[in-house]
């Protein structure tokens, strides 16, 4: 009787502290990616375009947008875009911001995605050309991938309580968000900025799937940020670029259009005013 | 007692915000067309804006630096100097250089003041003269040899779609000259009617 009353109080005791099996996450990676090759070269893996001097016709009319998101093998089609439209739209205004600094920047057309088919190439590209009167595309592409392990505290998941409060779950968002520019009619890259960011977090497998969520929003905000400086420094070299090398891009003023103007000052006057103000600080000491 | 050139610093703050912010870049521009829509601001504001790193360096470099020097001795002098010089690169550009769709920088305002600053070291004595003299010819020779050549000296310009506007130096040297011979002549008729009183801004100079 006694031992029998022993057994049932040591079930009753497993029954409380031992955790579900479930609980245990083995090492899991999802990948989101919106790949430019794929977009741009969808059939055409050995592809490669005749070499042309891209023209670059002044004031430039640019257009901003997102690649569309690839399906990898075995992930459902009805599956969410890692960021939502408005997540891109705002990236997207952040990065024609960065262009609308150049008055050369005509006009900036911010294009929605729904008017960019997945694997859509260059047709899709020229048809966007004409709908939108573009001459340069900015397309940006984002890959995010995301491994979630347990680490050494894991243990604890043997008991239920454990799994709510020990943080045994390694999550790792790796996220890139790159946006090249290209000028449309001779197919040439004309320059690309990437954004990186890595978001390390230690989480508790309850609710896992949200920290997740958290991760990859995270993921992509500090990969945006590393962009538009990226963009900001890319462009400015760009520009520099086709000023001391022209055979690489050919730059045509529209008629009528001139462009603007500017003083140039340079070190010599900074010298200069300088010399006058030391020159002047030592002249008033030595008379005091 | 040595002022803090408040007014100088508060325009160069004006110049980074017009450089960080696109909005208000683009509200500032200098542009020919919405000049004459009517948004008649831009003929001030488009000193404010600048089209690369270097030229925002450069420019925001020697305006502060003169600007300090100018307005140290005298707040109001500088304020002068400021709007005049700015008031008369936008219409000579505007008028004398109708091909230029849009125009920005600080470079003419701070070569005014430049210009003024060599002036005033120019009618002292000793190392003084030597240096405000020095600067000036330097000055000349490099606004003679860009607008003979349309080639910056001693700069770049790094855009592809800007070219040099040297009538914005030379505009900003003239005001210089002018209110620096205007306030030379102000003072030599007070000494002569024997007033003891000073001109604006030179209680710190020698008698």
């Amino acid at each position: 009787m006694k031992r029998k009353a022993l057994l049932i109080l040591s079930a009753g005791i497993l029954v409380v502290l031992t955790g579900c099996g479930t609980l245990f996450m083995a090492g899991t990676t999802d990948r989101r990616v919106s790949s430019l090759v794929q977009y741009l070269y969808p059939r055409k893996a050995d592809h490669v375009d005749t070499v042309a001097t891209p023209v670059l016709t002044l004031p430039l009319r640019v257009g901003v947008a997102f690649v569309p998101e690839q399906k990898e093998p075995g992930q459902s089609h009805d599956r969410t875009d890692a960021l939502s439209e408005q997540q891109k739209m705002k990236l997207l205004k952040q990065v024609s911001d960065e262009f609308r600094k150049y008055p050369f920047v005509k006009t900036i057309q911010v294009i929605p995605s729904a008017y960019l088919r997945p694997a859509g190439g260059f047709e899709n590209v020229d048809q966007l050309r004409s709908m939108f009167g573009i001459d340069v595309i900015a397309l940006v592409s984002y890959d995010q991938l995301q491994h979630s392990s347990e680490n050494e505290f894991s243990f604890a998941y043997l008991t239920i309580v454990g799994a709510y409060l020990v943080p045994g779950q390694d999550h790792r968002t790796h996220t890139m968000v790159d946006a090249v520019v290209y000028d449309i009619r001779s197919r040439k890259l004309l320059f690309r900025a990437p954004g990186l960011s890595v978001v390390d977090v230690r989480a508790t497998p309850v609710n896992a799937q949200k920290e997740l969520r958290d991760d990859s929003f995270e993921g992509f905000h500090y990969a945006s940020t590393n962009l538009i400086t990226n963009l900001e420094y890319e462009l400015a070299s760009f520009c520099t670029r086709i000023k001391d090398s022209p055979e690489e891009v050919k730059i045509v003023r529209s008629p009528g259009y001139v462009g603007g103007g500017m003083g140039a000052l340079g070190l010599a006057e900074v010298i200069s005013v300088g010399l006058l103000g030391v020159v002047g600080y030592y002249t008033r000491r030595t008379r005091r | 007692m040595r002022r803090f050139p408040f007014i100088t610093a508060a325009v160069t703050a004006l110049v980074l915000a017009a450089w960080v912010s696109p909005q208000l870049r683009e509200f500032c521009l200098f542009e020919r067309t919405e000049i004459i829509n009517g948004q008649w601001w831009r003929f001030l504001t488009g000193h404010l804006v600048h089209f690369s790193p270097s030229h925002l360096m450069f420019d925001s470099a020697v305006f502060l630096l003169a600007g300090a020097i100018v307005e140290e001795r005298s707040r109001k002098l500088l304020i002068g100097l400021l709007l005049t010089s700015v008031a008369a690169i936008s219409t000579g550009l505007f008028w004398f250089a109708p091909q230029l769709q849009f125009y920005g920088g600080m470079s003419g305002v701070a070569t005014a003041m430049l210009c003024f600053v060599a002036f005033e070291f120019a009618r002292e004595r000793g190392v003084k003269r030597a240096v405000g003299v020095t600067v000036i010819t330097l000055a000349t020779i490099k606004m003679a040899w860009e607008i003979q050549t349309s080639r910056a000296l001693f700069s770049t310009i790094d855009r592809p779609d800007i070219q040099l506007a040297p009538m914005a130096h030379i505009i900003g040297a003239l005001v210089a000259a002018t209110m620096w011979s205007a306030i030379w002549c102000w003072q030599k008729m007070r000494v002569t009617s024997s007033s003891p009183a000073e001109m604006p801004g030179a209680h710190q100079q020698t008698p």
